[in-house]
């Protein structure tokens, strides 16, 4: 996003922070970004929420601060799944954040790896509700979108002529970036911004080190073409590698179901489901 | 007061909301069916290459596609025989244009036997009117006869015992006979015989000459088996090659647009006729392409899906898939917002992503 800008509008430099998403922390990090050190200071809604839902947090960053969407499209790999142990994110088998939610939950019900494996499959993922992300995707960003004035339905335009445009649940590809930062610059810098043909291929993709595949059946539904094959830099795994990395891993750090935390939850329906289609039910 | 007749349509008949912002893999241009297929129905299909896709899927669905030309008991369980026996509904091959299927019906039920009949090379035999369905060819002129007798009593089932026959057109472009205007499936010399100016001829079939031959086939069916319905599909593969002293694509565009047309006005003008916009689907602005593979001629099995679960959704009766629009999920909206909220607020995998900058 920060290349873009600095592509789309010369002569600006965009200086990234990353910030916690624990407001103890927040507060000291937005105070670094002072109306007197930055021109302008612009943030993901996401940590928007975390400052409204914090009063001490309200009021460090500038009146003017520009909010711009986190995009986060479930559609394209619904089973992804973030753990947390002990504080501590729980890594996969290739040593990236995110999980699979029907392997953590094969793991804590101790099924085998054969047996897990058997999961990925369409029935399951109906169950799970996988098929149905799509709208539900689109109207949770359209909505964030609304809310910080930008035009959902022109960026959605853009980029779904790429087809897959999410490398995860909530890491977009270039073209998706690009197409946000397009409307930022237009609305927030509009007589310095330029136009700049094929932007998503001139900048960086920080983001494609790691790809978490579509599952066919899912990829099916969505006319494209789909695998079963993770990266995480250059590390690449088959399903069944991924299965056999994960356990490994999952048995380094003694994860279990007392210690773990799961976003989003797993829900009593969805447990119930996997266990009837698991066989364990 | 002004009237506007084009407000408050339904959303798919504006092209915003009923292509352009139609989420990936979701367009189905289906609005309406004349019919429903019941799982004891007999299904044949006929027609390009693209209809052996519409066969594949019927038979995967466990619905009743009707073979009339199984393998027999001397031919054992060769697979190539196993494969092309159950391509269409008898051993008929590809029938690539109308006035061709037409013929089909004029062979197996008035007897008409056209004059040049058989190709030869090597010493082998092939029938002119299928000669890919039997790579080889015949060792001997019987073999072929007894053969091809056989073929068109399955072809007298196939017409006459079906309840839906899926017809899927796929070219205007064809080879004739200048003797009795017999129309074959390839061009002679291209599998066997050879092309002599004198007996055979070039044909690009019009739209006029397609819709007569469409309305006589469909009517001609329909005298023969009275209950028949008929499903027109269109073939989104295009031309391999063009006779047409133009670029293959510009031939491509006439012969699909013909064909396209032709099915929809006979549609409109037939009660027991419908069609499945199967071209539409592959061809669409919105799937850019994609649905070919790198040849740009060949249909992926990604589109073929797409297709399959369109017809499944609106022609199967018993279609055990997701409704339209999938609102049938398990979660509610609400759950699957929360969800990804939940999703978006965690910062993780930054550390990772910024290593190689």
């Amino acid at each position: 996003m920060a290349d873009s800008i600095e592509l789309l509008v010369p002569g600006t430099t965009v200086q990234r922070k990353f910030v916690s998403n624990n407001p103890s922390k927040l507060g000291a990090e937005l105070r670094k970004c002072s109306k007197s050190k930055f021109d302008r200071v612009m943030i993901h809604d996401s940590v928007q929420n975390i400052i409204s839902a914090n009063s001490e947090l309200e009021g460090i960053l500038p009146q003017e601060t520009i909010v711009i969407p986190t995009v986060a499209f479930a559609a394209f790999q619904p089973d992804i799944q973030y753990v947390f142990a002990d504080g501590e994110v729980v890594k996969n088998g290739l040593k990236s954040d995110w999980n699979s939610r029907i392997l953590v939950w094969s793991y804590a019900n101790k099924l085998t790896k054969a047996e897990a494996r058997k999961l990925f499959r369409e029935d399951v993922y109906e169950a799970l509700g996988y098929f149905d992300e799509w709208s539900v995707s689109e109207e949770t960003l359209s909505q964030s979108f609304t809310r910080y004035d930008f035009d959902f339905r022109r960026w959605m335009r853009a980029v779904q002529r790429s087809g897959v445009f999410m490398y995860g649940i909530n890491h977009p590809v270039g073209i998706s970036l690009t197409s946000l930062a397009t409307q930022i610059v237009e609305r927030e810098f509009s007589p310095k911004a330029k136009q700049v043909e094929d932007i998503h291929l001139l900048v960086t993709d920080y983001l494609s080190r790691i790809m978490w595949p579509v599952y066919p059946e899912i990829a099916d539904e969505l006319g494209i073409d789909g695998s079963l094959r993770w990266r995480v830099g250059r590390k690449y795994a088959h399903l069944d590698e991924f299965i056999d990395l994960c356990y490994q891993s999952w048995n380094a750090v003694g994860l279990d179901e007392s210690n773990a935390q799961l976003i989003p939850l797993l829900s009593e329906r969805d447990n119930v489901e996997l266990l009837r289609l698991s066989g364990r039910g | 007061m002004d009237i506007n007749p084009y407000r408050g349509l339904p959303s798919s008949q504006y092209w915003r909301s009923g292509v352009t912002d139609v989420g990936l893999g979701q367009f189905d241009p289906v609005e309406s069916v004349k019919f429903r297929i019941e799982a004891q129905d007999n299904i044949s299909t006929l027609g390009s290459c693209f209809a052996q896709h519409l066969a594949r899927h019927i038979q995967k669905s466990g619905y009743n596609y009707f073979i009339a030309e199984p393998p027999t008991t001397s031919e054992g369980d060769n697979p190539v025989i196993a494969l092309m026996a159950t391509q269409f509904s008898a051993r008929y091959g590809n029938a690539y244009t109308v006035r061709q299927a037409l013929q089909l019906l004029d062979r197996a039920f008035n007897g008409w036997t056209p004059k040049e009949s058989v190709w030869e090379r090597d010493g082998r035999f092939f029938d002119a009117f299928r000669p890919n369905v039997y790579a080889g060819g015949f060792a001997s002129l019987d073999e072929l006869e007894s053969t091809r007798s056989a073929h068109l009593t399955a072809v007298r089932r196939v017409f006459t015992e079906s309840d839906v026959v899926v017809f899927t057109l796929g070219l205007t472009e064809a080879w004739t006979s200048t003797v009795d205007n017999a129309v074959y499936p390839v061009a002679p010399g291209v599998v066997a015989g050879s092309v002599d100016a004198e007996r055979h001829e070039f044909k690009n079939f019009s739209y006029p000459e397609v819709y007569s031959d469409l309305v006589a086939w469909c009517v001609r069916l329909r005298e023969l088996n009275p209950a028949v319905k008929i499903l027109l599909t269109v073939s989104p593969v295009p031309l391999n090659a063009t006779y047409e002293p133009q670029n293959v694509w510009t031939s491509t565009t006439y012969s699909k647009a013909v064909l396209r047309a032709v099915a929809g006005d006979v549609a409109r003008s037939l009660t027991y006729v419908d069609y499945f916009p199967s071209y539409e689907i592959i061809m669409s602005p919105q799937i850019q392409g994609r649905y070919f593979e790198d040849d740009l001629r060949e249909v992926k099995e990604v589109g073929v899906r797409h297709v399959m679960r369109v017809f499944s959704r609106h022609y199967l009766k018993q279609d055990g898939r997701r409704a339209k629009n999938g609102n049938s999920s398990p979660k509610s909206t609400q759950e699957h917002e929360k969800q990804l909220t939940d999703v978006a607020n965690v910062f993780c995998d930054e550390d990772l992503l910024d290593q190689n900058e």
